[in-house]
């Protein structure tokens, strides 16, 4: 398992209620599969993916990625983690504005301390791959949503990360484009041997995952 | 329409309150420009005119008419015709007078000359004593109340019951004409003594008790101290009319104008009249005379105004900029924050003009309020500025007469006026734009701001690099500078170009600095760190909005670093001269004892005296006093140069104990280049025939170093003298004396006291004085006072005069301007320092959000804002102090050409004292400390998932 929990929860307090997000939950990633997270709005999923991609902690239970225990570590680890072996795909597509597609792609490289020398190289291969090659050049806000999602997962994937997290990346797509983005996933998988943890409310995105977790009221009714 | 404007500025509360804070301070500053120049002015005005009337016995408010009449024919009745006919005029134009000012009564005097009077009863009538004794009969309108009678009675009108006139005489004349009470005399002409009238002296008369105030008008009582008064009617219409051989001579008319009521903003209707009147009284025969001798003083006045105000303008000027910019700036974003909203509107169907509405409404609360508070907030600020004794430098004066008047609502409207248009330009933009249009503006190739397009940088800078190498040609053409500059005129063109060449200088650098950025950028754009590779493409890629911010903040460094040296080089300079021609912090004129002479014989000699120096030690004792020294003074000395017999005369000497001398006087390094005073002062101890002497009496006289002149004065045998050293200087010394009849040279001579005693006789010297620290004039005052064995007749301060010069209100209105904009400036820096940077990191926190994620630290994010802050506040804070300081190389030393020409002593310098930069600095750096601890904690109160909207499910 490159990603396991034992009896997650988390708690939302405000103004002297609690919101039980997730109750025990317990789930995990084999490597090189595309496993999604499915459940309706307020189902727990996004938390969820956010505790298991080191952006928020559990208000109880583990989380392990690989052999290491990542909730309980310093928050400058966690910040080393999420730079070096995570890559993050985001629903509002979140590209820095101003920056072109390469620049995006090459700054993500930067960012995680990949050497200089081959930076380019490595930017202009992943924009290939997902087939923006041409518009390297063009700032992201003149890119169309569908282009810069993808340059978000050109980003996200750019770095050889051991686990892609993607947060709905579909959900601000037409149909036909997010089949091509999670095609696009199913082909990192596949041909890279990359692991993608997703969320979604679509259904129809569930045939292609490997795996699939089922949320509902933060608590997982179903595994397949 | 309402509930839609104050809920929209309601939801916007904090960017609301930020434009009605600039907003206010708008309107307060410029209604300062009225409020302040009136408020200093009548204060000047009233002291003035106190002044005035003091030093010429004259009252300064005092209106005299008068008519002659010995152009017309005494026996045709022309005389009385004429006479009606000006005193209706009069009348009407001292009405003209009293309806534009605050006057007392008018009092009408009229006379016939050239009267004698004699005793009724003298025989020989041509040839008594009394023939040869000339005087006036006068008649003071409506006297009678005012004049009490110390002996007999008031004159009755009318001819009495012997046929008599009746008349009264002052006690002066009474016995200037050696009068008897109750005598009839007979009143003639001088040229026709044998046609008299009969009149009997009735009374003697004085002042009434508090009827001084008339007396004053009428001309006092003075003027009756060898004259006779009659009744006024009986005189114009009996005497005048009925008997040939008394005519009206001259008639008076006099009013007092009460100044103490005149306000400086009235005096041009008051001008206006007087100088209406004056050429009627010039033009219209048989006024030979018409005088309001403070007129002068009045015109004077509003040339004044005049120019305060416009200096105060110009100061304003980069201030005025910067709030526009401030303004500018919130607007803007107040409205990019609408543009969602406006889009929905107008998505609903509301027309661009509605939308236009909206914000036309809104600007006008905005102005509304802004037009209530700001005038009550430019009253603090005239308070300010009236106790501003130098650049940030504040001192305890007497209350400014400021006062909230209508004129000053007059500017505040205006200044409503004006910053609500510019408001509503953005606003145009927004009511018409569409979605389309928004989001082509974010493109890349949004168009050009108006300066950049029309040049408007380089236009400035040539502008003003013209104007100053061309400023004294300049500034003869624009009269306002130069000669015509009353008083300490600080010239307003120096200060309207170096504002120019800021703003220029500072546009030019901000066209050139996005490239400077993109290349630095570029050169390490391989080895960036990711942070400080963020901030650069933040920066350079922004299209141009922090160039607000930049410019701001380039401008305010700028304009303080250059209003500090201005201020500090003027008031320097001023200080300076004032110490240099005084001498010492404390000069006394002192009176000696004298003592009877005595021969050889040990008789008295007649009519000799010896003046005693006093115990000096008595002035070293002065408690305060850190050191005295005597000093000799005769201004008028001949000197002879033995080599070639030529000689000066007028030469002023000064006889000093070089050792006292050096502790006390007062001296700057610069004055003796490269030596200081002491040099010369230990030159002049080594011999006791030693002299310094001037270069003009050098040159005069064609003298060098250790030449031998003869020393004359008092008419006492001359001695002999050494020139130990040539100078140009020396304290309290013009050496360049425009008063003087050489036209220029003031030659002195400087040598010991010691040596004339030893062969003069000893004459008073003055004692200078050196204050100890923290030591007050009135304390040395209060001493000096209480022990009259001093015998002090005389004393100069130079505190004291440091004082008034600072009171002048062209000085006060310069520092207090200079001051309260740079307050003001630093205030609005911070708020929109402040502004700029929060806005610009909430629209970010998405961004930082994705950052986050992808694991760049806290610190990192914090790195990355601060090479930001690096690239653009503090850049444009460096670039602002070296602008600064060019300004300052270039402006600053113009100054000196606004001191007179008589008064270059000690020379011009341009003083830039560290202090005033730190104080620039701390300011800065406080803004900047507090600015990045509220964004500090701004970013780190955002939670990552918040930011990224995550969660929202």
């Amino acid at each position: 398992m490159i990603l396991k929990t034992t009896g997650v929860c988390r708690d939302f307090h405000s103004g002297g209620e609690t919101v039980h997000a997730l109750q025990d939950v317990s789930i995990g990633v084999k490597p090189g599969t595309l496993t999604m997270l499915r459940g309706r709005s307020g189902s727990g999923k996004t938390t969820l993916l956010n505790i298991l991609g080191a952006l928020d902690y559990p208000s109880c239970g583990e989380v392990y990625f690989g052999k290491e225990r990542i909730d309980t570590l310093p928050e400058k680890k966690r910040d080393t983690l999420r730079r070096t072996k995570i890559g993050f795909i985001f629903q509002s597509v979140a590209l820095i504005a101003n920056m072109s597609a390469y620049e995006n792609v090459e700054f993500g490289l930067r960012l995680s301390g990949y050497p200089a020398a081959q930076r380019r190289a490595r930017a202009e291969e992943c924009l290939e791959l997902i087939g923006l090659g041409k518009r390297k050049g063009h700032r992201a806000q003149e890119l169309s949503g569908g282009e810069q999602q993808r340059v978000a997962i050109a980003r996200a994937m750019a770095h050889n990360p051991s686990m892609i997290f993607a947060d709905e990346p579909t959900a601000e797509l037409d149909t036909q484009m997010g089949l091509i983005v999670v095609r696009l996933f199913r082909e990192m998988v596949e041909k890279q041997g990359l692991t993608i943890l997703m969320t979604t409310h679509d259904p129809n995105m569930i045939e292609l995952a490997d795996h699939v977790y089922e949320l509902h009221d933060g608590v997982i009714i179903s595994e397949r | 329409m309402w509930t839609l404007v104050f809920r929209k500025i309601l939801n916007n509360k904090w960017m609301m309150l930020c434009l009605l804070f600039g907003f206010i301070v708008v309107v307060a500053m410029v209604s300062t420009v009225p409020m302040y120049s009136s408020a200093i002015l009548q204060k000047m005005l009233d002291d003035d005119l106190a002044d005035y009337q003091n030093s010429r016995s004259v009252y300064a408010g005092m209106v005299q008419v008068r008519a002659s009449y010995g152009v017309y024919s005494a026996t045709d009745g022309s005389r009385g015709k004429a006479f009606t006919q000006h005193d209706k005029v009069v009348a009407e134009k001292m009405a003209d007078i009293s309806a534009v000012s605050s006057t007392d009564r008018a009092v009408t005097t009229i006379k016939a000359t050239n009267m004698v009077l004699t005793p009724y009863d003298a025989d020989d009538v041509e040839n008594t004593a009394y023939a040869k004794t000339t005087m006036e009969l006068n008649a003071v309108k409506g006297m009678e109340p005012y004049a009490t009678t110390i002996a007999g009675r008031m004159y009755e009108p009318g001819l009495n019951e012997n046929g008599e006139y009746e008349f009264v005489c002052t006690e002066a004349a009474y016995n200037q004409l050696s009068l008897n009470l109750d005598s009839v005399y007979r009143i003639a002409s001088i040229t026709k003594p044998g046609e008299y009238v009969a009149a009997r002296l009735v009374g003697v008369v004085t002042m009434a008790e508090g009827s001084s105030q008339y007396w004053y008008i009428a001309g006092g009582m003075e003027k009756y101290a060898e004259n006779i008064l009659m009744d006024y009617d009986t005189m114009l219409n009996v005497l005048f009319t009925e008997y040939e051989t008394t005519y009206l001579y001259e008639a008076e008319w006099r009013m007092a104008i009460d100044f103490t009521k005149l306000s400086i903003d009235h005096l041009t209707p008051l001008i206006d009249v007087i100088a209406e009147q004056t050429l009627f009284y010039e033009n219209t025969s048989g006024f030979s005379y018409f005088r309001v001798p403070m007129y002068e003083t009045l015109v004077e006045y509003t040339v004044r105004s005049a120019t305060l105000k416009l200096e105060l303008w110009v100061i304003l000027v980069p201030i005025l900029v910067m709030l526009a910019l401030y303004i500018f700036m919130v607007a803007k974003t107040i409205i990019a924050n609408d543009a969602d909203e406006i889009s929905v509107l107008r998505s609903r169907g509301a027309s661009a003009k509605q939308i236009f509405k909206l914000y036309l409404y809104e600007s006008l609360v905005l102005g509304g309020i802004a037009l209530l508070i700001g005038p009550f907030l430019s009253y603090f600020m005239c308070i300010i500025m009236g106790s501003a004794n130098g650049f940030l430098e504040f001192i305890g004066r007497s209350a400014l007469p400021v006062q909230l008047s209508f004129k000053v609502y007059l500017y505040a409207l205006a200044a409503v006026v004006f910053f609500v248009l510019m408001m509503l330009i953005p606003a145009l933009g927004a009511a018409r734009s569409t979605i389309v249009e928004r989001k082509r503006r974010h493109s890349r190739f949004a168009g050009q701001p108006i300066w950049k397009k029309f040049f408007l940088d380089i236009i400035l800078l040539g502008v003003s690099i013209y104007g100053y190498y061309n400023y004294q040609n300049l500034s003869a053409v624009l009269t306002v500078s130069g000669e015509d500059a009353v008083s300490m005129g600080v010239d307003p063109l120096l200060f309207l170009l170096s504002s120019l060449f800021i703003i220029g200088a500072g546009l030019v650098f901000l066209r050139l600095y996005p490239y400077l950025v993109r290349l630095i950028f570029l050169i390490g754009r391989r080895r960036w760190s990711p942070q400080t590779y963020a901030a650069f493409i933040q920066v350079s890629r922004s299209n141009g909005h922090e160039q607000f911010l930049m410019l701001f903040l380039i401008l305010s460094v700028a304009v303080g670093i250059f209003s500090a040296n201005a201020a500090r080089t003027l008031n320097q300079n001023i200080e300076d001269r004032i110490r240099y021609d005084t001498g010492a912090d404390v000069v006394l004129t002192v009176e000696w004892l004298q003592e009877q002479a005595y021969g050889i014989d040990g008789k008295p000699i007649d009519g000799e005296y010896i003046n005693i120096e006093p115990d000096f030690t008595m002035y070293e004792q002065i408690e305060g006093v850190e050191s005295a020294a005597k000093v000799y003074v005769n201004s008028s000395v001949k000197v002879q140069a033995k080599a070639n017999m030529s000689s000066q005369s007028g030469v002023e000497l000064m006889g000093i104990d070089p050792a006292e001398f050096s502790k006390t006087t007062w001296t700057r390094n610069d004055l003796f280049y490269p030596y200081h005073i002491n040099a010369y002062l230990k030159l002049l101890s080594e011999g006791i025939r030693g002299a310094l002497i001037s270069s003009s009496l050098a040159q005069q006289l064609n003298l060098s170093v250790g030449d031998i002149v003869s020393v004359s004065m008092n008419d006492e045998p001359s001695c002999e003298m050494i020139v130990y050293a040539i100078i140009d200087y020396w304290p309290s010394i013009q050496p360049v004396n425009a008063t003087s009849r050489r036209g220029g040279e003031n030659p002195f001579i400087i040598c010991n006291l010691s040596y004339l005693n030893s062969k003069f006789t000893k004459y008073p010297y003055q004692v200078w004085l050196k204050k100890a620290d923290g030591v007050t004039d009135t304390e040395i005052y209060n001493y000096i006072n209480a022990n009259s064995q001093l015998r002090v007749a005389d004393i100069d301060y130079v505190d004291q005069q440091l004082i008034a010069q600072k009171n002048d209100p062209q000085l006060q209105g310069f520092n207090g301007m200079l001051t309260l904009g740079f307050m003001i400036t630093m205030f609005i820096c911070v708020i929109g320092f402040l502004i700029y940077w929060i806005l610009s990191i909430r629209s970010r926190t998405m961004q930082f959000g994705v950052l986050r994620a992808m694991g760049m630290p806290f610190s990192g994010i914090l790195w990355m804002i601060l090479i930001e802050q690096l690239l653009i506040s503090f850049v444009s804070i460096l670039a602002g102090v070296i602008l600064g300081g060019i300004a300052s190389d270039m402006f600053v030393p113009m100054l000196e050409l606004m001191f007179p020409l008589e008064q270059q002593v000690p020379s011009f310098i341009v003083v830039a004292l560290r202090s005033d930069y730190f104080k620039v600095y701390a300011v800065i750096a406080v803004m900047l400390a507090v600015g990045i601890f509220v964004l500090a904690r701004m970013i780190k109160r955002t939670k990552m998932d918040q930011a990224l909207k995550l969660g929202e499910d």
